[in-house]
């Protein structure tokens, strides 16, 4: 009762301010009323009746303030005038206001954004237990760099090894068409085939149903279960709760849902989730092909483990190394093995590598954050820089406003509670700001990272702890800074302060164009870093790949997934490669095993007839292609013909190779004719005879290195899993989308057409890094510049401001008014170079650091230096034009009568 | 002008406390029954009086109200909360208390 009388009271003097005072004070008037009446009644003449009244009350001021204080709300209102202040403050100069606030901003919503990519993608803990205990496995030898492909066989062998594991999982990726019993068309999913105690190491629990157990793990093709993810659960079945006991068709093979894994949980990796897993034991049964569990030579499984508690990654590599030894021990007792072959097993290694923030498969991954971390830093910390040197020149501004309110009167700590209330004000609008930048460029980010899949889980949200630094960051800079003039005053001579206009303030200025140095540094850095990147993404555009690929359209067929048998295939392929052909503004058609620009590779061994292929050297790479492949792609042919219907199955094995192929292996000699195989039998005489040599070019990826590859034809290989078909159009390849999906359609609907988009989408997705930090860096750059030029242009316009009268004098004298402008200019200009001499050594460190990333350009690129400074002088030029002309332009006798 | 007696520290919210314990009472009234039940040896400094009043009703032990008084205008009368009759009681105590102590050390000394 009390309580909410007293809060009653409290909130009234708050906001009813005005009537708690006013009703103060006609109390008090009332008061003093009677005094006066008994005064007159004593017979007191008026006015010395009414000032003795007035005496024996007291001092009415005094007064109002004891009673206001005893209202409890003093401060408050102290709070409620300094923030009225500071709001009219900050209207009256809206471009101070307009500048702190996006500095603030992009320093906090910018830096937020980004951070969250990384530390989603790449910091964060697994969501698994005890994740610092995961490890993945790799091996390599002289003749491989580390490779994560394991055989089932030598995984079995690693997992039955006394090691110092709790337990190891083995993982191998696919895609399946899926078809459920409620009569949706069957549709492509992403899966991974998972060894049975998968869940339980991980320490995962089911959110529905029941997960693995190594009793889904015992016998080749008798676990026809699956469990789905989170996310695929609610994206394709409504987040049914009755889903388990569900049955599918996943690549026609009868299959029952048994659970849910929970959501965030993605497998070994982060953001990325495969829509199901399935017991390893039914890879022959999903993928319809013979079983690879007891294959010795098929390298197919990624294989990841638990340490036990207290053992190191040494003491785990050297139990495990047992193991791989033993099984590459067999073939070096094989009769007519080479002494090099002897080396290369003998060479072979294993390491444990840690995955406690997920299998990272992509090793370029880690150096590709840092460098987007560098760049998120430097504009945190320019964006700093920037607050500061605008709170201290704002700070000089206010210096004589300060010493008036001192010399009034004012407390300091009263004063310092003002400018601490401005600079919470500030920072409160650009962390508001920052925070709508946050929220709005998160999904903006992700997207340029991470493109749109479906599997993608990884959330836009702003990460909080990331929130909150940059939060903390910002604030912190400008609290600090904008104390600069509390600081100042506190050092102040009163009389000197409010004559501050008259001196020269020029060794004042050297915190502020010190500030200007290190933030032109920094913006030069930026601009450095985007014309290299900028420069990256222009050459892997133009880059010559070797074929055609505007007017091309790719996209992947699984018939096997479908049902169709090894040998239906190729029929059902040669089918709709026909039906694609007749499609309106198709020129032609074909097919390949290996698509292009998709990062994918096949190695292969190789014999040729009368060459000794040198063994410590890696094989070429191949691929099985269709007919008319070279000229759909448009690959020129040096020599010979390229394969076409003749080529077929049961006719003469061919083969086509390129001129890197040609120039290593048979240098001078006429390669037409040579015959080739894929290794095999040495007695036998080789298989394949080359009918042509194709164009070198570019196979995996815009970053290859000239490798040396050959063909054979597609009838004429046993690659029949994962077939993708090229279309080349007479126009835009986008506009043929729905007349090929059709034309599949027509052939057969239940063969689903995958990553169906044009070859510059395709190679563009391969480029998305360099496009994003491209796009970063140069966004970031120019904005850099054009916050630099803004403390420029403000440090050159107090300058003018406060040399206005020497100026004058220089003027009167007989300067020259461009002897005067670069008088002004001149000051600034050391400081500015200073800040570029402080850049090169930063930015000869930094783009060394990226070297991995750039493409075709070299560390320190002239073009991009010179285009780096080239955009900060021009910019810097701007922003000292207008004060150089203000300077040249005073009137000596208007500047001499100042003061 | 006779100086009025210091008021012991604390002892001005008794005073008005229990001036208004029996009726409700305008900033005016209060002083002049203070002043009226010393015989006039008690005064209260007329301005100290308000702030005194402002703070006890934002302790919540008095309520104050605007209406019609006997010095022909609106006035703010102030009257006792419940919680201001047990805080009367408590202070009356204390009062109690050290006066009985006081006298007992003159009467002794």
């Amino acid at each position: 009762m009390r309580i909410l009388r007293i809060l009653r009271l409290r909130l009234r003097s708050l906001f009813a301010r005005s009537t708690a005072e006013a009703e103060a004070r006609r109390e008090m008037d009332l008061h003093v009323e009677q005094l006066m009446r008994e005064k007159l009644a004593a017979g007191m003449a008026p006015a010395e009746a009414r000032s003795a009244a007035l005496r024996e009350m007291g001092n009415l001021g005094q007064l109002a303030d004891r009673s206001r204080d005893a209202r409890g709300v003093r401060y408050l209102h102290d709070l409620a005038d300094d923030l009225g202040f500071a709001l009219r403050l900050l209207r009256k100069s809206p471009a101070f206001t307009a500048v702190s606030v996006l500095s603030l901003g992009l320093g906090i919503g910018a830096n937020t954004a980004i951070f969250t990519l990384i530390k989603r993608s790449y910091l964060e803990m697994l969501p698994v237990r005890d994740p610092e205990q995961m490890v993945r496995i790799t091996r390599s030898n002289i003749n491989s760099p580390e490779s994560s492909s394991f055989t089932y066989p030598l995984y079995r062998e690693m997992r039955e090894a006394p090691a110092p594991f709790e337990g190891l999982i083995c993982t191998a990726g696919g895609l399946v068409s899926l078809v459920g019993a409620d009569g949706v068309a069957a549709e492509s999913i992403s899966i991974q085939l998972v060894s049975g105690n998968f869940h339980q190491l991980l320490g995962v629990r089911p959110l529905v149903g029941r997960l693995f157990t190594p009793d889904d793990d015992r016998h080749p093709g008798a676990h026809p279960v699956i469990v789905l993810s989170h996310n695929y659960w609610r994206r394709r079945f409504a987040s049914d709760p009755e889903i388990v006991g569900k049955r599918v068709r996943v690549n026609t093979h009868p299959m029952t849902v048994i659970g849910v894994s929970p959501p965030g949980f993605d497998g070994l990796g982060h953001g990325w989730s495969p829509d199901a897993v399935i017991p390893v034991m039914m890879q022959a049964q999903v993928y319809q092909s013979r079983s690879s569990l007891e294959d010795r030579e098929h390298w197919w499984l990624n294989v990841a483990g638990r340490l036990k508690v207290g053992t190191t990654h040494r003491q785990a590599e050297l139990a495990l190394l047992p193991q791989v030894r033993a099984y590459f021990q067999e073939r070096t007792q094989q009769p007519g093995t080479s002494a090099y072959v002897r080396s290369m097993y003998e060479s072979n290694r294993v390491q444990v590598r840690p995955m406690a923030t997920g299998w990272h498969r992509d090793p370029a991954s880690a150096a590709n954050s840092m460098a987007l971390l560098g760049i998120t830093g430097i504009v945190l910390f320019a964006a700093c820089l920037n607050l500061a040197n605008l709170l201290l020149a704002r700070a000089s501004a206010r210096r004589s406003e300060i010493a008036m309110r001192l010399a009034l009167g004012a407390g300091r700590f009263r004063l310092l509670r003002q400018l601490l209330t401005e600079s919470l004000l500030l920072a409160v609008l650009g962390a508001g700001f920052g925070l709508a930048l946050a929220f709005a460029s998160g999904p903006f980010v992700l997207r340029l990272a991470k493109g749109d899949d479906p599997q993608l889980t990884q959330s836009a949200m702003p990460d909080l702890t990331v929130l909150l630094f940059t939060l903390a960051v910002a604030t912190v800079c400008g609290v600090l800074f904008g104390l600069a003039p509390a600081w100042q005053a506190a050092r102040m001579e009163l009389n000197q302060g409010i004559g501050a206009r008259r001196t020269a303030a020029g060794t004042k200025l050297l915190g502020r164009k010190m500030l200007l140095s290190a933030q032109i540094a920094l913006t030069l850095l930026l601009l450095a870093g985007a014309g290299l990147f900028v420069r990256t993404l222009r050459n892997m555009r133009t880059a010559d790949l070797g074929f055609a690929p505007e007017h091309l359209l790719q996209l992947t067929l699984m018939p096997r997934n479908a049902g169709y048998s090894n040998a239906q295939v190729l029929p059902y392929m040669h089918q709709t490669i026909e039906r694609i052909r007749s499609v309106p503004g198709v020129r032609s058609a074909s097919l390949a095993a290996v698509p292009v620009m998709a990062n994918g590779s096949w190695g292969s061994a190789l014999r040729i007839q009368g060459v000794t292929i040198p063994e410590n050297q890696r094989g070429p790479d191949r691929n099985a292609v269709g007919p008319r492949y070279f000229s759909t792609m448009g690959i020129p042919m040096v020599l010979g013909r390229e394969f076409d219907e003749r080529d077929g199955e049961a006719a003469p094995k061919v083969a086509i190779v390129n001129e890197a192929f040609v120039r290593f292996y048979f240098g001078n000699q006429n390669p037409l004719g040579r015959r080739i195989d894929q290794g095999g039998d040495p007695k036998e005489p080789p298989r394949f005879t080359i009918v042509g040599v194709a164009k070198d070019g570019k196979y995996r990826g815009v970053r290859d290195e000239t490798t040396r590859f050959w063909y054979i034809p597609v009838d004429q290989s046993t690659m029949r899993n994962f077939l993708t078909v090229y279309v080349r159009t007479t126009g835009d390849p986008a506009r043929a989308i729905a007349g090929v999906r059709r034309a599949i359609a027509d052939v057969d609907a239940n063969v689903a057409a995958l990553n169906v988009r044009t070859l510059e989408a395709q190679i563009a997705e391969g480029q998305r890094f360099e496009r994003m930090i491209a796009w970063l860096a140069a966004f970031f750059g120019v904005l850099a510049a054009a916050l630099a030029a803004i403390g420029l242009y403000g440090i050159l316009s107090y300058l003018v401001n406060q040399r206005q009268r020497e100026i004058g004098v220089r003027l009167a004298l007989g300067a020259t008014p461009m002897a005067v402008a670069r008088l002004v200019v001149s000051s600034v200009a050391a400081w500015t170079a200073l800040g570029i001499v402080l850049a090169l050594p930063a930015i000869y460190y930094g783009s060394n650091a990226v070297r991995d990333i750039l493409f075709e350009v070299r560390p320190m690129d002239p073009l991009a230096l010179l285009c780096a400074a080239g955009t900060l002088a021009g910019v810097a030029s701007l922003a000292a034009w207008l004060p150089a002309r203000r300077a040249a332009s005073v009137e000596p006798a208007v500047a001499l009568r100042i003061e | 002008m006779p100086k009025p007696s210091d008021l012991l520290q604390g002892t001005l919210d008794l005073l008005i406390l229990k001036s208004i314990a029996r009726e409700p009472l305008h900033g005016w009234g209060i002083a002049k029954r203070i002043q009226l039940l010393s015989n006039d040896v008690l005064s209260v400094q007329q301005g100290s009086l308000y702030p005194a009043l402002h703070r006890l009703e934002h302790q919540g032990w008095i309520e104050a109200e605007w209406r019609s008084s006997d010095l022909g205008r609106e006035a703010k009368f102030y009257s006792l909360t419940r919680d201001g009759r047990k805080q009367l009681s408590r202070e009356l105590q204390t009062w109690d208390r050290l006066s009985s102590a006081v006298r007992l050390v003159i009467e002794r000394a």
